[in-house]
């Protein structure tokens, strides 16, 4: 009895002395965010049957292993979470990047008002050598805004992708330690150290799941497989190289193409394939519009060198946009136009008094009815209508008529901000309109430096048919308001990691309170077990001094 | 759910870190006395917020530019009250050369005159500001009227200028197209006023001096310079109250402005005061539970 009470005593012992190390070992690990709480599994051992007593009772205890207590339910609730949350936080830092990048800096929207008011003091002053050395520098500090917003573009694409290629790599990298960890973990069988290595593992897939939404499955022997979009990527000590094709596109070593959506390259990828380039194309429409709508209404105007039917801009887009003109004499700024030779009226007319009531203070007696082709399109006209309504007919036709009522004379304008052809051309199908009104059907150059209407167009275009300043100002609130989601996103998606994250800690992480708790459970029952072998060992020795006796 | 030494850290640490961004956040808006600062701030707000900084920013512009016009408008008055003056000037000569008097007996003295009224008035109007000839419509830098001399005397004179309209800017890009050029002032009435000038100056020396013919024609002249006055004054008022409306409308924009993007220091204040103690609670609890452990309570 008391030699088994001995052996009992002395596996108690043991036990205990090993629940103390494994208590040592978690407090030692609390602050390991890759440790896993463990515990010693003990064992009863017996029973043994009693030979004088015929009774059966146990041997003592066995610690058999060291577990670790790890809920796989909510290790996969935790990754789900986690490649969510690290998406969302690759998306939000570059869309921060993004927002500082089109933001208040770019400096577009400034350079564009700045043009604004430029074009309309050159307007009022069209022969003022300053004033269109000054436009001609804003004009020229607009498209460098454009080809610097175009690069800090690019560059936020280079320093996406270059985190994507990051990734790629960094997922390699995990690929392979996951694939070092199968080959040695057979080797370490039930010890306590393929606990550590287990951990790690863990933590590797942690890792994994963050970049990509993997399936991992564990085969038999206690090697983990893991799979992308369907297909196997880690085969137990060998795992596939991935890559990325011109398209950054993921690619197996077979070249197949691996759909990832999730997880931080899943958001590097659609941030380049959507979001930047939306932005990208943004800016090179604003460019494009910029240069097509101004070019046509610069086409049809004069310089003050007499040129006209020039281009005021060149380039493809944002990135090479610049002024086609070298020098600022070269801006258009007046109109073709066609004036009446002479006063329409030889006495006292009224613009708004039918021609056929005046027909006597005209030069030539109106016909009763007639039409003009004024650009291919017909303006009919009676002369019941006063010159004012006739007039107004001109309206979309490309043409600006307008009465003179100082000089009396009737002026015919190309109207820059409708397009079509810079010429003038004025036929009367019927009636004899463009004798009373006194028109050549010839263009007429402007007296240069001529009005600056052609300038007022431009500002009048930029303002109400590009609308520049409206289009940047939607980019960049485009931009705020991407930043806004994705940090909402990723606030979001950082609670539910987070949560997750707590749920599963509260099973795997170490309390050092509880711990110290059972420490001092341990130490008491190595007390009692050193007492019941000192009992033992007093009762044995009673029994030899008996017999000696 | 089992409480442990790492959540409770994290939980003090988020708690501190949360407070740390609130205040940061707040401290930003008191020193830029802006609620939005970036447009993920507050999108809406900023979308509004820029559009009517580009309004004003518009406004300011077209004030600016009417600025110019006024400026324009207001020397324009002056040269044309001094030609106006001028032309009253002719028209005593002319009286005085037609009146039954000494009139003939002085014709030399008064054709002198004549000829330096006819100067002062190419004077005036080759009025140039900052390099800028008033009245050469388009042609702004070319000296709109040039003088042949002949004898000493002013033989004729020359327009180099064009009809282009001044600079009278209107808000959104308009222009306000009045005849305020050389052409115009000169010429509007059917009567050249620096032809007519010379031709009285000529006739003064004649013997048949047709007084009645040069003062009619004078009088049109001068009812021409009174309408271009009126109406130069008239744009003058026009672009007074378009500014004055403008200026309305960029205080009531700015006051928009402010109501949407503004700071209310009291607010932030105050929210400021209560995430301070929130942070500073937040660090006492992690102080405190550092000292919560077992491992004190048993040492």
């Amino acid at each position: 009895m008391s030699l088994n009470s001995l052996h009992i005593a002395s596996s108690s012992l043991l036990a205990a002395k090993l629940q103390v190390e494994i208590t040592s070992r978690n407090i030692s690990g609390a602050q390991d965010p890759n440790y896993t709480r463990q515990q010693a599994l003990v064992k009863n051992v017996g029973p043994a049957q009693q030979r004088l007593t015929n009774h059966t009772h146990g041997l003592g205890v066995i610690v058999e292993g060291f577990e670790r207590t790890r809920d796989a339910l909510l290790d996969k609730a935790f990754r789900s979470y986690r490649t969510e949350a690290e998406g969302a936080r690759s998306i939000d830092s570059l869309a921060e990047r993004l927002e500082s990048t089109l933001g208040e800096g770019a400096g577009l929207t400034e350079a564009a008002q700045d043009v604004r008011l430029s074009l309309l003091e050159v307007a009022n002053r069209p022969d003022d050598q300053a004033l269109r050395a000054d436009l001609f520098q804003k004009m020229d500090d607009l498209t460098e805004r454009f080809r610097s917003s175009s690069r800090d573009l690019s560059a936020v694409g280079e320093e996406s992708q270059e985190r994507l290629e990051d990734k790629v790599g960094e997922f390699n990298s995990t690929l392979a330690q996951l694939a070092d960890l199968n080959k040695r973990m057979p080797a370490w069988g039930k010890t306590s150290g393929k606990n550590a290595l287990l951990d790690e593992r863990d933590a590797l897939m942690d890792q994994l799941s963050g970049i990509a939404e993997v399936r991992f499955v564990e085969q038999q022997g206690g090697a983990m497989a893991v799979y992308l979009d369907g297909r196997q990527i880690l085969f137990g000590d060998h795992h596939e190289n991935l890559t990325l094709n011109s398209d950054n596109q993921l690619l197996n070593e077979a070249g197949q193409v691996l759909e990832v959506d999730d997880g931080s390259l899943g958001a590097l990828v659609s941030f380049q394939r959507e979001v930047l380039l939306g932005f990208q194309n943004d800016l090179d429409t604003m460019a494009q519009d910029l240069m097509n709508d101004l070019n046509a209404v610069h086409r049809l105007g004069y310089g003050l060198d007499g040129g006209t039917g020039r281009d005021l801009f060149t380039g493809t887009g944002a990135v090479d946009i610049k002024l086609a003109i070298t020098d600022s004499n070269n801006l258009a700024s007046a109109a073709a136009r066609m004036t009446s030779p002479a006063r329409i009226y030889s006495g006292s007319f009224s613009a708004d008094n039918t021609l056929n009531a005046q027909s006597g203070s005209l030069n030539v007696a109106p016909a009763a009815t007639g039409q003009l082709n004024v650009n291919g399109n017909l303006v009919s006209w009676s002369d019941g209508e006063s010159l004012a309504q006739i007039l107004d007919k001109f309206d979309g036709t490309g043409v600006i008529a307008e009465f003179d009522e100082a000089t009396g004379k009737v002026i015919l304008q190309r109207d820059p901000t409708v397009p079509g052809p810079s010429d003038i051309t004025v036929s009367d199908n019927s009636g004899n309109l463009s004798q009373v009104l006194g028109l050549d059907t010839a263009v007429s150059t402007p007296s240069i430096p001529g009005g600056g209407s052609v300038l007022r167009s431009m500002q009048n275009t930029l303002d109400n048919a590009t609308r520049l300043e409206d289009r940047l100002i939607a980019m960049r609130t485009g931009s705020g308001t991407f930043r806004r989601t994705a940090q909402d996103t990723a606030a979001r998606a950082g609670i539910l990691e987070e949560d997750a994250q707590g749920r599963r800690d509260s099973v795997h992480a170490v309390s050092t309170d509880e711990e110290l708790l059972k420490l001092e459970r341990y130490q008491q029952s190595f007390a009692a077990a050193a007492r019941v072998a000192t009992v033992a060992d007093e009762i044995l020795n009673t029994v030899i001094n008996l017999g000696r006796n | 759910m089992r409480i442990h030494d790492r959540g409770v850290h994290e939980t003090l640490q988020a708690g501190i870190e949360n407070n740390r961004k609130a205040l940061q956040k707040l401290q930003e808006q008191i020193s830029t006395g802006t609620r939005v600062n970036r447009a993920s701030d507050d999108p809406s707000a900023y979308r509004q917020a820029s559009k009517i900084e580009k309004t004003v920013s518009s406004m300011e512009q077209d004030r600016r530019l009417m600025d110019q016009g006024k400026n324009f408008l207001a020397q324009s008055d002056q040269v044309l009250d001094q030609l106006t003056q001028n032309v009253r000037a002719l028209r005593s000569i002319v009286l005085e050369r037609g009146s039954d008097g000494r009139g003939f007996q002085v014709a030399d003295t008064l054709a002198i005159e004549a000829d330096r009224l006819v100067e002062s008035n190419v004077i005036q109007l080759n009025t140039e500001v900052n390099g800028t000839y008033l009245y050469s419509g388009n042609k702004s830098k070319t000296k709109p009227f040039e003088m042949t001399r002949g004898g000493g005397k002013i033989e004729s004179v020359q327009y180099n200028g064009d009809n282009g309209y001044p600079p009278l800017s209107l808000p959104g890009g308009g222009q306000l197209k009045i005849p305020l050029n050389g052409e115009a002032i000169t010429q509007g009435s059917g009567e050249d006023l620096m032809a007519l000038g010379i031709e009285i100056r000529k006739a003064i020396s004649e013997e048949n001096f047709d007084s009645d013919a040069f003062l009619e024609r004078l009088g049109k002249v001068e009812e021409n310079l009174l309408l271009r006055r009126s109406e130069g004054g008239s744009a003058g008022r026009h672009l007074e109250r378009l500014d004055e409306s403008l200026s309305e409308r960029v205080l009531s924009l700015r006051k928009e402005y402010e109501d949407l993007v503004g700071t209310d220091l009291t607010e932030a204040i105050t929210t400021s005061l209560s995430v301070e103690v929130s942070l500073q609670a937040s660090m006492q609890m992690a102080g405190k539970n550092a000292q919560l452990s077992l491992v004190n309570y048993l040492r």
